[in-house]
């Protein structure tokens, strides 16, 4: 009879004999082997001494001080870490101040506006009061009254194509070349400009009109 | 009118939290460290490693899904802990196999001085130096934390048969040091 070898043995007595057939073989043989039970006994009770063994505390050392130590240690490692981690966290920091500092701008800008309007002379006023209003109506490249402007209003206009000044229900338009290069400029102060190059010539034309109250 | 000497609400919850890692910190604290000064081998270094096992595991407590598993879970860590200081500190390869040498070294301190000292259990205890680190690491996480031969391949990083091996090398070592130390004491007495 053929005895399985020390290594299985000592596998075979901790239950980490690998594959079936070889567990149920060694199983077979011990079952009937008084040496090799023998031996899977020394092994077991090998292994409860490592048991018993680990679970003492090693010569020499005062647990309960030990202990102490280690727990304090433990308390004051994990209050560094959490002190770390408060330091490391503030990556949105800058952003909460980003805010703050806009919206401090925001009302320094409200108050200096509103400083400003109530300091203007009344004329002024008016005068930028309806510039805004026409600003707020306004389409690009073009002067236009707002929608509710009556028949009496002088508009004045300015396209790729010409300039118009309307007027009591008649239009005075200052027509010029199409072409992709025309720029048309307006101002506030009532006056509407084309400036355009010839493709042909060259040549370049600049077209203004002012309005003047009357 | 509010009562100034309760709690709040939120100091009440800080001081339960307080006290269930103090309990788990007591629970756990003789266990982990005799864990890791059986793989390390000496008291500071155990000392140092158990705290940095409890800082981790404190740490990382919200990633441990089954609180029922918590001690198991922390023994994970202590042992990767010092497997990990072997590593770093002896250069040791979990990975390589030793022999099965005969006869052993001679321990430094005689069965029948321990016996006359009544201090069997250090002779014993001194069996377990007579293995290799990577012997006694995978016998102790096998025969004593109870993990599957997979999970201490796992934990070591080798192959289930290297570790296998580790273990039976382990266990044949330690049974024929505990048989010479009772064949020589049985001598003695006769």
């Amino acid at each position: 009879m053929k005895h399985p070898s020390e290594i299985q043995l000592a596998l075979f007595a901790g239950g980490d004999l690998a594959g079936y057939w070889e567990r149920w073989r060694v199983a077979r043989h011990v079952a009937q082997c008084p040496d090799c039970q023998a031996e899977v006994n020394s092994l077991r009770e090998a292994s409860e001494q490592v048991r018993n063994v680990s679970a003492e505390l090693p010569k020499d050392v005062n647990w309960n001080r030990l202990a102490a130590e280690i727990t304090g240690n433990i308390r004051v490692g994990l209050a560094a870490g959490e002190a770390i981690a408060r330091f490391d966290k503030p990556a949105a920091r800058p952003l909460r101040l980003g805010w703050n500092a806009a919206l401090v701008l925001s009302c320094a800008t409200a108050v200096f506006l509103f400083a400003f309007w109530i300091s203007l002379p009344q004329p002024q006023a008016e005068h930028l009061t309806a510039a805004l209003k026409r600003i707020r109506s306004e389409r690009i490249g073009s002067i236009v009254r707002t929608p509710a402007a009556s028949q009496d209003d002088v508009v004045l206009e300015a396209t790729s194509s010409s300039i118009e000044v309307k007027e009591n229900g008649r239009t005075m338009s200052l027509t010029h070349p199409h072409s992709d290069g025309a720029t048309v400029s307006v101002s506030l102060q009532g006056s509407a400009g084309v400036r355009y190059v010839d493709a042909d010539s060259g040549q370049v034309t600049t077209n203004k009109v002012y309005y003047a109250e009357p | 009118m509010s009562d100034l000497g309760a709690p709040s609400e939120l100091q009440a919850s800080q001081l339960a939290a307080q006290e269930l890692q103090n309990r788990f910190i007591s629970d756990n604290l003789r266990r982990i460290f005799l864990l890791i000064y059986r793989i390390v081998g000496n008291v500071a270094d155990a000392q140092d490693l158990t705290q940095e096992a409890f800082i981790k595991a404190l740490q990382r407590q919200d990633q441990l899904k089954d609180v029922e598993k918590a001690a198991h879970w922390l023994s994970r860590i202590a042992s990767n802990t010092a497997i990990d200081f072997l590593r770093r500190n002896g250069k040791v390869n979990f990975c390589e196999i030793d022999s099965l040498v005969e006869p052993l070294s001679e321990p430094s301190e005689s069965p029948e001085q321990a016996v006359l000292r009544s201090e069997n259990r250090a002779y014993l205890e001194q069996g377990l130096t007579v293995l290799t680190e990577r012997e006694r690491t995978a016998l102790l996480l096998r025969d004593v934390e109870g993990l599957a031969a997979e999970e201490v391949a796992e934990q070591m990083n080798c192959s289930k048969a290297t570790v296998r091996s580790h273990i039976a090398n382990a266990r044949i070592k330690f049974k024929r040091y505990v048989e010479r130390s009772r064949r020589q004491a049985g001598r003695k007495k006769s």
